[in-house]
């Protein structure tokens, strides 16, 4: 059947493809402006299930970007303090090669020792270095500044307030990096090497268990007598020196007593030196004889590091590890009492452990020389400090080394941030711009389709029989 | 045969043509009218009469004037339109609801990404004021950003509302106007015509009622016709009902007969579109969007909840929520906690209040078991009572108040304890006698009562205490608890020595220290006792420092636990070669060994497993005499989700998207922000935890993050909105084909009628011609008689 086509359909059908072609249009037109092929989800949901994912990956990516560079200010920063602790290193060394000379006269060495103290001070305010409000080498007790320089009976010592904690941030996507070093990590930074012993007590070190750093006394004092003295034997009044087992022997006839095989003694004798056989004294009361005429008996030791605070009482000379702890900084030495036989004092090192701070208070203490040494023992201490100066200073180098690399890694990182960026950028461009030269040939086109519907529809809707009648 | 009758058959055929000529002007005239259907004359001979055996033709008759139309195509045009017309509701709904998201270049999407972003900046420097606000901010943006879509999707519903009463004050005026042309069209069809145009204006009102309702319509033989509603009679014969509009107990809008009950289950046409949105489609979105925020509130407040605030342990915190009074007694609190009309649910599980003493900055950890089922938030806050150095009550308001005494506060991070063994029974100074295992303990074979000796002080002036336990002190003495140990061992000790249960085990402990200070305990009676417990009877001494146990780092396992740590010999730590400590979890199994004898460092840090790091000081720990200390290892603090519920030092208030907000008091100071889960000014510990949301598949939003869960909800408004285009698109095409045949069959084509004008003028030219013939041949007859 042939299908009737009337007036109203050829209007209707005319405005049809006119809206479809103007609505086509207009779609393109809005594309081209905006440059967008997708403004609004439902211009392709699947597109937008696939662009809001690669935004967020997006804004993720430039918080990294903003979160590297403030990394790299902040590990800068650091980096900027440790060059200074390294030349304040450097001028140690320096002083110290002044300090061993032997040419140098005792009042310059004080005034060595003066700047070591301002040395100290800068060496404190730069463990405590901030940026912003916030301590650099305190851990994540950022709060707080990390080091105290603390003088009391122990002696000067500077102590870490800190933690270990690292204050760690997304820099790329699943890399970490610590924007802090925690600062005893730097500047106290110890490798037990070994400890040794200076001095004639016959105290040894046991090489375990140490706590302690830098340089350490040892006081060997005399404590009396342990309980397995012979009846009737006493500690004296006076003092004495000698330490550990001790042999002895009584003679009857006449009442004598011989400690150590040392010359007999006459007997009963109150606070009456007894020596021996190696010229060790001790200091006894003797009242009479004992049931047992011979046999050993022990003088006991006290130890102490922290110059009397505290002392250890060794009663147990088999014993090849008595604790020793210091009551100021909780440091614990382990003494080795098998040879210890007499009273004194006991230079202490713990190799390997002096840190920056030990280091320069040692050395002040050392050229205040307070306590009286003889120029040359102050130069050869002097200058057996320079590897300690050597060592401290590495251990601040290694700092600045581990921020720099921290630093330029992420250079490298925030290349492969920009990288993604732009690769992100480019994926979100493919799926949600438009494709101008294709949208504008399009547009042309619909511009012409637009134009022939119009052209068109014109004429058909013009054209009657009435014309011809 | 009469001359009349010739006039009379040219007389019909000028009417004939004048008739034609009316009927196409008519047709001309109303091409252009809505709905308007071609009519056409119809013609058939007038009857002839007979002379003799011969039939002789009268001319022509006007047999009626037609209708030219399809029933069939009508009825599927109408279906037709409303289906368009619901198309055209589903597009427009969701074009607006599309541009309420403003997405993808803004909304909700980048609000979320600025609070993650706002947070990973805080990371940077947790004690930044600004950058603290910053997150604060960005919170609340977020939160600003849910209300408003939640808002003006709830705007939408109200809409709803509106139009459907506009367009039943349509269907209902068009009700009335159907009535009242069944009544004309009965009048003037009574006589057997047809009242074509009436019928047509009718159909057309039956169309546009169709656009709205789903109607059906059932022609009587008077003509008239009735219309089904939905099932229900509408317009019967000239009685047309109303349709009023109302709203369901559900807030919905529902359209009724007026004077009648049941709502009206409309399927078809815009009124149901709109009532489908408002009930189906936008509630689910809605819903979505809801959910997602109900989710961003738990997970972000479980972990703020369990987080430290810049001022560190709280002194005292009041819950924003309170239990509602379900049985309207008067009074609140006393309801179980799983009815207390919390916005969030209560679960069983653990809560862990950690108590820290300000001076000394020791925390003391208290584990609250809490089941929802068979706990009140008054049998809580005795709970939190029972905690030491905490008081906490409900006030009238059903809230609960939570404060710490002078110098104390409290928090519930699930942070490590930097000092594990503050009770010192780890090689502590004090001298202490631990069990070998962890309990029960069967202590059934003991002859009840049964006893033993604690001995302290120094060897010179011992303290005897003896210690008697009962059978009655056992729930089970096959099955001795640690805890009924330790109450009953307690009850007589005094304040010579005291017990406790460290990490499980049995300890007894002497509280007077140092390295003279002496502790013995021996079996006194019948029945070894202290061997059933597994203790040791030897003489314990003290030291005057004893082994100082420090912990860093922060757990990253999963779950909650224990660690417990015992030596596995005796010696001195850092010194005795070969001594080793090992690591226990909660049940007794070996998690790790580390070694602390020769060669270690005491103070120095070990890594254990899951991020903790432990050190031991110098000092001598035994295995003989039973050393050990134990850790409370938390990845959850709260299990419970009760301080969410609660809302205690909550991030976000609400629990949807119309009520979300970020709690007034972090807006006010942002040093509420609670960042850390530690103490230290740059622990970001909590943050980290509010990063990790960001990746958190969450399972109520099926298994999706936040971020992908909005995604979805944006592409599927897009797929809607798109498929409501396309859907229009297609049923519009559909409609334009039966519109272009119903044109084809029922339109005007303007030539044809002007060929029918023609056609009848010819007509009417001829008849008259006829006629003049006629009248010539008549004057002609007439002259004959002249």
């Amino acid at each position: 059947m042939t299908l009737r086509i009337t007036q109203n359909h050829l209007f209707a059908r005319a405005l049809h493809d006119i809206h479809r072609s103007l609505g086509r249009f207009t779609v393109l037109q809005r594309q081209v402006a905006t440059g967008r092929r997708v403004g609004q989800p439902s211009d392709d949901p699947a597109a937008a299930l696939r662009i809001l994912p690669l935004q967020n990956d997006l804004r993720n990516l430039r918080q990294m970007a903003d979160n590297v560079a403030l990394a790299r200010e902040t590990l800068d920063t650091g980096a900027a303090s440790l060059e200074d602790a390294s030349s304040l290193m450097q001028r140690l060394r320096e002083l110290t090669m002044q300090a061993a000379n032997g040419s140098i006269a005792d009042s310059d060495r004080a005034s060595i020792g003066a700047e070591m103290d301002q040395l100290l001070q800068q060496l404190v305010s730069i463990g405590n270095s901030r940026r912003g409000e916030r301590y650099l080498f305190g851990g994540t007790a950022s709060g707080t500044s990390p080091f105290e320089l603390v003088e009391d009976g122990g002696g000067t010592r500077v102590v870490y307030r800190g933690n270990h904690e690292q204050l760690e941030i997304d820099v790329a996507p699943g890399v970490r990096t610590a924007l802090n070093l925690p600062g005893d990590a730097i500047f106290q930074r110890r490798e037990r090497l070994g400890v040794t012993f200076t001095g004639d007590t016959g105290a040894a070190p046991t090489g375990s268990g140490d706590t302690g750093h830098g340089f350490q006394t040892l006081q060997v004092s005399w404590n009396g007598l342990h309980t397995d003295a012979p009846a009737g034997v006493t500690a004296g009044g006076g003092a004495g020196n000698a330490l550990g087992v001790l042999a002895y022997a009584f003679t009857a006839t006449p009442p004598t007593l011989s400690i150590g095989g040392g010359p007999a003694v006459p007997i009963p004798a109150t606070d009456a030196d007894f020596q021996t056989a190696d010229g060790r004294v001790l200091n006894l009361t003797v009242t009479g004889l004992p049931a047992v005429m011979s046999g050993t008996f022990t003088s006991k030791a006290g130890l102490s590091t922290d110059g009397g605070e505290t002392v250890q009482d060794v009663s147990d000379f088999g014993d090849d590890s008595v604790g020793v702890r210091n009551a100021f900084d909780g440091s614990v030495l382990q003494v080795d009492v098998r040879n210890l036989v007499r009273t004194g004092e006991e230079l202490v090192e713990h190799q390997g452990t002096f840190d920056a701070f030990t280091v320069i208070v040692t050395l002040r203490g050392l050229l205040q020389n307070r306590a009286g040494l003889p120029a040359a023992e102050v130069q050869r201490r002097s200058s057996q400090m320079l590897a300690e100066i050597d060592g401290a200073h590495d251990a601040v180098l290694d700092g600045l080394r581990e921020l720099g690399f921290r630093s330029s890694s992420m250079q490298v990182l925030s290349n492969r941030v920009a990288g993604l960026e732009l690769s992100r950028t480019e994926s979100l461009s493919l799926i949600q711009d438009t494709d101008m030269a294709a949208a504008i040939l399009d547009l042309q086109q619909q511009d012409l389709a637009y134009r022939a519907a119009l052209q068109i529809g014109a004429r058909v809707i013009q054209t009657s029989l009435q014309n011809f009648l | 045969m009469s001359w009349g009758f010739g006039i009379g058959a040219g007389l019909r055929a000028l009417t004939a043509a004048r008739i034609g000529m009316q009927t196409a002007g008519n047709n001309v005239a109303n091409a252009n009218t809505p709905g308007y259907t071609r009519q056409r004359v119809e013609f058939a001979t007038s009857l002839p009469f007979a002379i003799g055996r011969m039939q002789i033709g009268s001319g022509v008759d006007v047999a009626g004037i037609t209708q030219l139309m399809d029933g069939g195509l009508e009825r599927r045009l109408r279906l037709q339109m409303a289906l368009v017309a619901e198309a055209q509701v589903d597009h427009a709904r969701f074009d607006e609801l599309e541009g309420l998201l403003n997405e993808p270049d803004g909304g909700l999407s980048s609000s979320l990404a600025s609070f993650f972003g706002s947070i990973g900046q805080l990371q940077t420097d947790p004690a930044d004021r600004a950058l603290r606000g910053g997150v604060v901010q960005a919170g609340s943006e977020l939160a600003q950003g849910l209300q408003m879509l939640s808002r003006r999707m709830g705007d939408l519903g109200t809409s709803t509302f509106e139009e459907v009463r506009g367009l039943v004050r349509q269907v209902n005026e068009l009700a009335v106007s159907v009535a009242e042309l069944n009544g004309q069209i009965i009048s003037l069809e009574s006589n057997g015509s047809r009242a074509n145009d009436l019928r047509d204006a009718r159909n057309r009102q039956v169309q546009q009622l169709a656009e709205l309702i789903d109607v059906r319509a059932l022609e009587r033989d008077s003509g008239s016709i009735d219309l089904l509603v939905a099932g229900h009679l509408l317009v019967s014969g000239t009685r047309a009902s109303a349709l009023d509009v109302g709203k369901t107990a559900q807030d919905t809008t529902r359209v009724r007969i007026a004077g009648s009950n049941p709502t009206l289950p409309i399927r078809e046409g815009r009124i149901a579109a709109l009532l489908r949105h408002e009930a189906e489609k936008m509630p689910a979105f809605r819903g979505r969007v809801d959910r997602l925020a109900r989710n961003l509130i738990l997970e972000a407040n479980r972990h703020h909840t369990t987080g430290m605030p810049r001022s560190g342990p709280f002194r005292t915190l009041t819950s924003h929520y309170g239990a509602l009074d379900g049985d309207r007694d008067g009074s609140r609190g006393d309801e179980l906690l799983s009815q207390s009309g919390f916005l969030f649910d209560v679960r069983a599980g653990e809560l862990w209040v950690t108590v820290t003493d300000l001076a000394a900055n020791t925390m003391e950890r208290s584990r609250i078991a809490v089941d929802p089922a068979a706990m009140t938030l008054n049998d809580f806050a005795a709970a939190l009572n029972a905690v030491g150095h905490v008081s906490a009550s409900v006030d009238p308001a059903g809230r609960l108040r939570v404060s710490a005494d002078a110098g104390y506060g409290f928090d519930f991070s699930p942070r490590l304890d930097p000092d594990p063994d503050d009770f010192g029974s780890f090689g502590g100074s004090r001298p202490s006698v631990g069990s070998a295992t962890a309990g029960p303990f069967d202590l059934s074979g003991l002859p009840f009562p049964a006893g033993f000796t604690v001995t302290t002080g120094p060897a010179s002036a011992p303290v005897v205490t003896p210690v008697t336990l009962d059978a009655a002190d056992f729930v089970n003495s096959g099955a001795a608890t640690v805890d009924e140990l330790v109450a009953a061992i307690n009850d007589d000790l005094g304040g010579a020595a005291v017990a406790a249960n460290v990490g499980g085990r049995l300890v007894v402990r002497s509280n007077s220290g140092g390295a003279t200070s002496q502790l013995t305990l021996a079996n006194a009676g019948p029945g070894a006792v202290l061997g059933a417990l597994g203790m040791s009877t030897a003489t314990v001494a003290g030291q005057d420092v004893g082994v100082r146990t420090a912990v860093e780092g922060s757990y990253t396992g999963s779950g909650n636990g224990q660690m417990v740590f015992v030596p596995e010999g005796d010696g001195e730590i850092g010194v005795t070669p070969g001594l080793r400590v090992r690591v226990l979890d909660g049940s007794g199994n070996l998690l790790t060994t580390v070694d602390v004898g020769a060669g270690y460092e005491p103070g120095k840090p070990l890594d254990l497993a899951d991020g903790v790091r432990v050190s031991f000081g110098a000092g001598s720990v035994s295995a003989s005499s039973g050393d050990v200390f134990a850790l409370d290892v938390l990845a959850d603090s709260d299990t419970t989700d009760i301080l969410v519920a609660l809302g205690m030092n909550s991030f976000y208030h609400g629990a949807s998207a119309a009520d979300i907000a970020v709690d007034p008091a972090l807006l006010a100071n942002v040093d509420g922000l609670a960042a850390a889960l530690g103490t230290a000014a740059g622990d970001a510990g909590n943050l980290a935890r509010l990063m990790g949301l960001r990746d958190l598949e969450i399972g109520d939003l099926d298994q999706n993050t936040v971020e992908d869960f909005w995604a979805f909800v944006v592409g599927d408004i897009g797929f809607a909105t798109a498929g409501a285009t396309q859907v229009l698109q297609a049923q519009d095409r559909l409609l334009q084909h039966l519109e272009a045949e119903r044109e084809a069959i029922s339109g005007v084509n303007l030539d044809e009628e002007m060929l029918d004008l023609v056609r009848y003028q010819q007509s009417f030219d001829a008849a008259a011609r006829f006629l003049t013939t006629v009248q010539e041949m008549t004057d002609a007859l007439m002259n004959l008689g002249r």
